[in-house]
């Protein structure tokens, strides 16, 4: 992404110029702050932002925890959904999005929380009520899950599978009805300035060793070391939202701790919301995970204070890209594309491969998912599960110069590069988790190492729930690519 | 014949090649937890090496000061240890000292090579003697008097006396090494708009490996591993006042537990720090748990490694003196009108005192190294080196696989690439800039430490022809 620097304020302008005028001038901005900063500040509020966040901690004991056979013992830090709505015009012209007519304000939204994710289904619940209370089209609304797994997933395939649904499910919908249209209901012009920070605190997580792919820091993988952080803000007057991302698994606290938290992200947002504070300025922070499928925060497991700290050092990361001129957005268009593909999945593997490791296997667990899918491999017409996985892309486009693009699942941090490399806009945001979580979605090369694809891509890899899919095709890489390209030209105001 | 016929016909020559070649690989290489034939001897080489290796703990008894929190240490979360690796070709023995302790000044680690010496009868500069760095263990030093009172003065008597324990039970033996992909520390030089400040630099240098010399002895006797990583132990830093190896004892405890089970029990797993002057392991001040987990990391990471042997050949070694030049302080006049600007500028301040100072003696700075044959370098550097200068030794050495240790035989403080140096004397940052004693090193330290470097290289190689090694 390469952002641009903004130019020197008109304020600036205004006093430099002034000579000895300035200490006079600044005794009247004392009592006519809007006289000297509005108007210049008026050209800049291009585009109409509504912010709101809502507590969202499930029960503090008995609930499952993401992918884990440990329930929670109690609550370190609570979870939450943060909302954020955005306001723009409908260019003069190219949206492909049947709901912006020329001339017409366009309303996104995009819902950051702190679960570790929400399956399809339960994805289409939630889009489906916010759209209703809201009257934001679901094809215009991202809701991403931070991926944390020290809260639960929701969802029909995730591991524990005795865990179905829950009452505080349906409070949950409710609440994220609630906490956007309280982000729609306090739409006030403002401001978008993004800027990229350089920063790291996780590492690929896919090392090949001895023909294997193992789970270790690979320092040569692919990764994601920046934080994209778009500021919502009315300058000097107030903060409206910051919405950062970052691309790693938060699984720092993971099974050190039973505790409810909310792992890096939530360490991260409760040290900036302090700042903000302390600096007597508000705003909703939000933090919205990449496609890191294939990138841990380190140190695995190294507990509540270490997650802290990763927190801390990604808040600096955010405080520094805060107090960059960024790049101020000049446009006020708003476009969105949204489009679905569908991933074709392999064919169980041969049954001597399944049985094979079965024989080696013993965790438990990982063995009873072995024996179902042996059992689908046994009887393919019987036992197949779905032959194809939804992969819903969706793309919020600012003018020309930002693109946020939001991909679903535990996609591989490749699509990002991918992604930046194909699209026309200046500066881009994109999410993973976001709209659906399915398990991992790899690369061609990945899939092609077949049963030495490791933990996130062999067709005999743990992560896989084989009672819903079986891992993507190879050829789901070139589909995806396809997809992304599609919203990307969707979007693309220049085309048009 | 047919050009199908001729092709498949070499198909299969070049197949069996290929598998031959794969066989001699597969069979002489090893993992560190392997099984594997430890009789350096049967390889047909005149060069019998024998080896022992041994431990002491070194953890202090009372509260002693500790970087980390900046005050004393309150307990112990674990224990520190000194261990040694000595290698002996049949004409002169060589050691290997590494300990949990955040440094020594040059002179201590002099007169622990010479008690070495004197003691177990290792001449003084075939020792290497390289701390971790660990910055919740202490550093030790020498009294002034002859007070037995002294956790320096003990420290450097268990190390005397665990080298010469090693001296009387050295074994036939067999060297193997190897290097594995790791990451555990990111460089912490971040430029910003207007210093350098001391936060993740992902587009920042690091070494991401970890270099491994196995030792084994008859029998499948594992005698002991050295593994060397560059990173800060800064894990727990100022989040506890408890003694602590930081990451760097936690992987040497959690090798020795995973190799336990391996069918070649014991030795002695031991940590060399490299040049991570400017790296730290992460995250910074993460806590005692967060160690713990990033030290299994980089245990694992030395399981993995594929080790291959190191054909037996006389052990060489070298010494080179160089001395690094501070920059010239300030004119005074220059440094009080900088101060005015800014009285309460901590670096202002420090310009200004040393401009009152005067010019500080060059830093010293000996590097040594040993070598087998033309395999397998180790450099021994002093003080707090960037990474850069591993990067670099690493790239150009004739070696086929080359160690650089920092922080050995003394540590007097960072030693900054000239690109660090290059940003000034209020851009640089911590490490590349005055410190309340010394300015900042001169430009040309990064020649004269790349120059020590290849000076070291040509005596080692001299040193093989039975020429002297010393300078």
């Amino acid at each position: 992404m390469n952002n641009k620097t903004s130019s020197t304020s008109g304020s600036c302008r205004v006093l430099l110029a002034t000579g000895p005028l300035v200490p006079l001038l600044l005794l009247l901005s004392l009592f006519l702050p809007t006289a000297v900063y509005g108007e210049e500040a008026a050209d800049e509020l291009t585009y109409r932002a509504g912010a709101a966040s809502i507590d969202v901690t499930p029960p503090a004991i008995g609930t499952s925890l993401a992918l884990r056979p440990a329930r929670s013992t109690g609550v370190a830090e609570p979870l939450f959904a943060r909302a954020l709505v955005l306001e723009g015009d409908s260019p003069a012209s190219g949206s492909q999005d049947n709901n912006s007519a020329k001339g017409k304000k366009v309303r996104v939204a995009i819902i950051t929380n702190d679960f570790c994710g929400f399956d399809l289904p339960f994805n289409d619940r939630l889009l489906k009520a916010i759209s209703a209370a809201t009257g934001i089209p679901p094809s215009h609304i991202m809701i991403n899950c931070s991926h944390n797994h020290s809260a639960p997933f929701i969802g029909d395939w995730a591991p524990p599978a005795d865990v179905g649904p829950q009452p505080w499910h349906d409070e949950l919908v409710e609440k994220f009805v609630t906490v956007t249209k309280q982000a729609a209901d306090s739409l006030r012009p403002a401001r978008l300035r993004i800027h990229r920070e350089p920063t790291q605190l996780g590492m690929n997580r896919r090392l090949k060793h001895n023909g294997d792919v193992i789970m270790s820091t690979n320092p040569h993988g692919s990764n994601l070391p920046w934080t994209d952080v778009l500021s919502v803000e009315v300058p000097k007057v107030e903060r409206v939202a910051v919405l950062f991302t970052y691309g790693a698994h938060p699984v720092i606290v993971q099974r050190a701790s039973t505790l409810i938290g909310g792992d890096y992200p939530g360490y991260t947002i409760k040290r900036l919301e302090a700042m903000a504070k302390a600096g007597g300025t508000g705003g909703v922070f939000m933090f919205g995970q990449g496609a890191s499928g294939d990138i841990n925060a380190f140190p695995l497991a190294g507990g509540m204070q270490a997650a802290d700290i990763a927190g801390r050092d990604l808040s600096y990361a955010v405080l520094r890209a805060i107090r960059a001129p960024g790049h101020v957005l000049k446009s006020n268009d708003l476009r969105v594309a949204a489009t679905e593909v569908q991933l074709p999945l392999q064919d169980p593997p041969p049954v001597d491969q399944i049985k094979s490791r079965i024989a080696y296997t013993k965790d438990e667990k990982r063995k009873r998912w072995l024996e179902g899918l042996l059992a689908m491999a046994e009887n393919p017409d019987k036992e197949s599960p779905a032959k194809s996985l939804r992969y819903p892309i969706s793309a919020f486009a600012f003018g020309n110069e930002l693109c946020i693009v939001a991909l679903p699942h535990e996609t591989f941090s490749y699509y990002t590069h991918f992604t930046e490399t194909v699209s026309p806009f200046a500066n881009n945001l994109v999410l993973g988790y976001t709209n659906g979580v399915n398990g991992y979605v790899a690369t061609k090369r990945d899939y092609l190492l077949g049963a030495a694809g490791g933990y996130e891509a062999s067709p005999l890899g743990s992560a896989i729930n084989y009672t819903t899919r079986l891992a993507p095709n190879p050829e789901s890489q070139a589909i995806i690519e396809q997809g992304i390209r599609t919203v990307l030209d969707q979007v693309d105001g220049q085309k048009k | 014949m047919p050009a199908a016929l001729l092709f498949r016909q070499c198909r299969r020559q070049v197949l069996a090649l290929f598998l031959s070649l794969l066989f001699v690989a597969i069979a002489s290489s090893a993992t560190a937890d392997d099984d594997a034939t430890t009789d350096g001897a049967a390889s047909g080489n005149t060069t019998t090496i024998r080896a022992a290796a041994a431990e002491v703990n070194i953890t202090p008894t009372e509260p002693v000061y500790i970087v980390g929190p900046t005050g004393m240490s309150t307990g112990v979360a674990d224990e520190l240890f000194a261990r040694v690796l000595v290698i002996d070709d049949g004409n002169a023995p060589l050691a290997i000292v590494t300990c949990d302790l955040v440094g020594t000044g040059i002179p201590y680690a002099d007169a622990l090579r010479k008690s070495i010496e004197e003691v177990a009868g290792i001449p003084a500069d075939r020792v290497m003697f390289n701390c971790s760095h660990t910055h919740n263990g202490p550093g030790a030093s020498l009294p002034a008097d002859d007070s037995d009172k002294s956790y320096g003065r003990d420290v450097l008597k268990k190390i005397t006396a665990i080298t010469a324990e090693a001296m009387k039970n050295l074994e036939p033996a067999v060297i193997r090494v190897g290097r594995e992909p790791c990451q555990i520390g990111f460089n912490r030089r971040l430029p910003t708009s207007d210093r350098v400040t001391m936060t993740v630099n992902p587009n920042g240098p690091v070494v991401p490996w970890v270099d491994v010399l196995a030792v084994y002895g008859e029998n499948n006797k594992r005698i002991g591993i050295l593994f060397s990583y560059a990173a800060h132990p800064v894990v727990i830093h100022s989040a506890s006042t408890l003694i602590s190896g930081d990451y760097s004892g936690y992987a040497a405890t959690h090798l020795g537990r995973m190799l336990q089970a391996s069918p070649r029990k014991g030795g002695v797993m031991m940590f060399a720090q490299g040049c991570g002057g400017n790296i730290n392991a992460f995250p910074l001040k993460g806590g005692v748990d967060a160690a713990n987990r990033v030290g299994l990391v980089l245990a694992q990471a030395v399981t993995r490694v594929q080790l291959q042997d190191v054909t037996p050949a006389p052990i060489v070694n070298a010494s080179v003196e160089r001395a690094l030049p501070f920059q010239d302080p300030l004119p005074l006049k220059e440094a009080e009108e900088l101060l005015a600007t800014r009285p309460g500028d901590l670096r202002f301040q420090r310009l200004h005192k040393l401009a009152k100072d005067g010019p500080s003696p060059d830093m010293p700075f000996p590097l040594s190294g040993f070598a087998i044959g033309d395999e397998v370098c180790i450099i021994a550097l002093p003080h707090e080196m960037f990474c850069d200068y591993q990067l670099w030794a690493d790239k150009h050495s004739p070696y086929k696989q080359t160690f650089v240790f920092g922080y050995t035989n003394g540590v007097h403080g960072y030693v900054a690439a000239k690109k660090d140096l290059k940003m000034g004397l209020l851009r640089a940052g911590y490490g590349a800039e005055a410190t309340p004693s010394r300015m900042p090193l001169k430009l040309e330290s990064e020649a004269i430490v790349r120059d020590g470097i290849s000076e070291l290289w040509k005596k080692l190689d001299s040193a093989k022809d039975g020429s002297d090694t010393n300078e």
